[in-house]
């Protein structure tokens, strides 16, 4: 490991154990460090800012009251366990989120269609995210677990091994989850292709 | 690659986002499949979408950071102890008063109860006391202390430690009540109850002796007296 690195590390090996000590300017340090990270993982996943924010709150509040529980080791770093409180966290909102909303069916068909007959390309900006809602809801319309396990590897590129560590979840598992996603969302775009 | 993966493919592109392989991948099929090659274009304007318009907003950190301080740093503050602490600190705190209860007990053992707080405690009846009373002493009149297995001995000290406070309790009163007939029955009965509590099992002399007191100084008929006297402290 070179010298440039080493730095960070040090100072956020010491952060950490002060924040066992329960020094409030090392919970600080540490939020400022890895923050906005925390964020763009969960927005991602959510598309909403508050939703997001919810989630990186959360996330902090959970490692903070258990900060010592984590022991530092070569598989497991302050941030890959703060990501993975910060997956399990998204997954919780979006359980609940599933519960309370109840996603439209998406006809992303009818929408192509209509730009299609309207002659507008669909890179004005209106419609574009008009098309961008609807493959939203789309993937929300999914279980939590393969919704998460899809953005994870197809818009984030996490390899499948990183993805069951995350998830605390078997490979196979994962794999299947993602087979399943793809063939729901294939089936949204059929009837776009059947038409001749 | 077979169309299945291709149409899998289009779907991440739609979806998701393609890596620079799987783009490399798809097209390259393309341009060998005019069945894919007419999906791709139908869905063409949708590919990249999603992900194109998701622009990443800053979040406002300091307003989150008041509410992550606010539900975890005040809490902190009273809770630094882990839970493997926690057992140990209870254990110990258990242990402590164990040690402080076995001490004081002994003191109290030693010092024959002069160290207690008789004002602390609530006092027998006159009448409560003689029944009490009653049996312990017929008891060792009666009794060959040589036969007496050391359990039931044992009991008996206690009963009497039990009795000698209570004595001491009631003698106290009736001092401040200028009571002078029930102080000298509590007098007596405070010398009588502080030799059987001290006596040794081999001290049958002794024992001997107190059992003549107890006859002689008519103690059983003295609290009978005092019980039919309607006085009740």
């Amino acid at each position: 490991m070179n010298d440039e690195r080493k730095g960070p590390q040090m100072n956020e090996h010491m952060n950490i154990v002060m924040a066992k000590d329960g020094n409030p300017d090392a919970f600080r340090q540490l939020y400022e460090e890895h923050g906005a990270r925390i964020f763009r993982i969960a927005y991602r996943h959510t598309g909403s800012q508050s939703d997001a924010e919810d989630i990186m709150q959360e996330t902090f509040i959970k490692a903070f009251k258990n900060i010592h529980t984590f022991h530092p080791n070569l598989k497991n770093s302050f941030p890959s366990w703060l990501n993975t409180i910060c997956i399990n966290c998204t997954l919780d909102h979006l359980r609940k989120q599933k519960r309370t909303h109840h996603h439209d069916q998406v006809s992303l068909s009818d929408i192509l269609q209509g730009i299609q007959s309207r002659n507008h390309s669909p890179e004005d900006k209106a419609e574009s995210r008009q098309i961008g809602q609807h493959i939203n809801s789309a993937i929300s319309a999914l279980p939590p677990k393969q919704h998460l396990i899809f953005e994870m590897r197809y818009s984030q590129h996490m390899d499948i091994k990183n993805i069951a560590q995350t998830l605390r979840c078997s490979q196979s598992n994962v794999k299947t989850q993602i087979s399943r996603a793809l063939k729901k969302l294939r089936k949204t775009l059929e009837p776009i292709w059947r038409k001749p | 690659m077979k169309c299945q993966k291709a149409k899998n493919l289009i779907t991440i592109g739609i979806y998701g986002r393609l890596t620079a392989g799987q783009k490399k991948d798809l097209e390259s099929h393309l341009k060998e499949c005019p069945e894919c090659m007419r999906l791709y274009e139908k869905s063409a304007p949708l590919m990249n979408l999603r992900l194109r318009q998701r622009e990443i907003p800053s979040p406002d950190l300091e307003k989150s950071w008041r509410v992550i301080s606010k539900k975890t740093m005040a809490r902190r503050r009273y809770s630094k102890i882990i839970p493997a602490q926690k057992w140990v600190l209870a254990a110990s705190s258990l242990l402590i008063v164990f040690i402080l209860g076995y001490f004081a007990g002994k003191e109290v053992l030693k010092t024959g109860h002069k160290g207690f707080p008789v004002e602390s405690m609530t006092p027998l009846s006159l009448a409560s006391y003689a029944d009490h009373l009653k049996p312990v002493l017929v008891n060792f009149v009666n009794q060959d202390k040589k036969e007496t297995p050391d359990k039931i001995q044992r009991l008996e000290k206690e009963i009497i430690r039990d009795m000698l406070l209570q004595t001491r309790l009631l003698k106290e009163l009736a001092s401040r009540n200028g009571n002078t007939e029930r102080l000298n029955l509590l007098q007596d009965m405070e010398f009588i109850l502080v030799s059987m509590s001290n006596l040794e099992s081999g001290d049958q002399e002794v024992a001997r002796h107190l059992a003549r007191i107890i006859q002689e100084k008519n103690i059983s008929l003295r609290l009978k007296e005092l019980i039919t006297v309607k006085s009740s402290i």
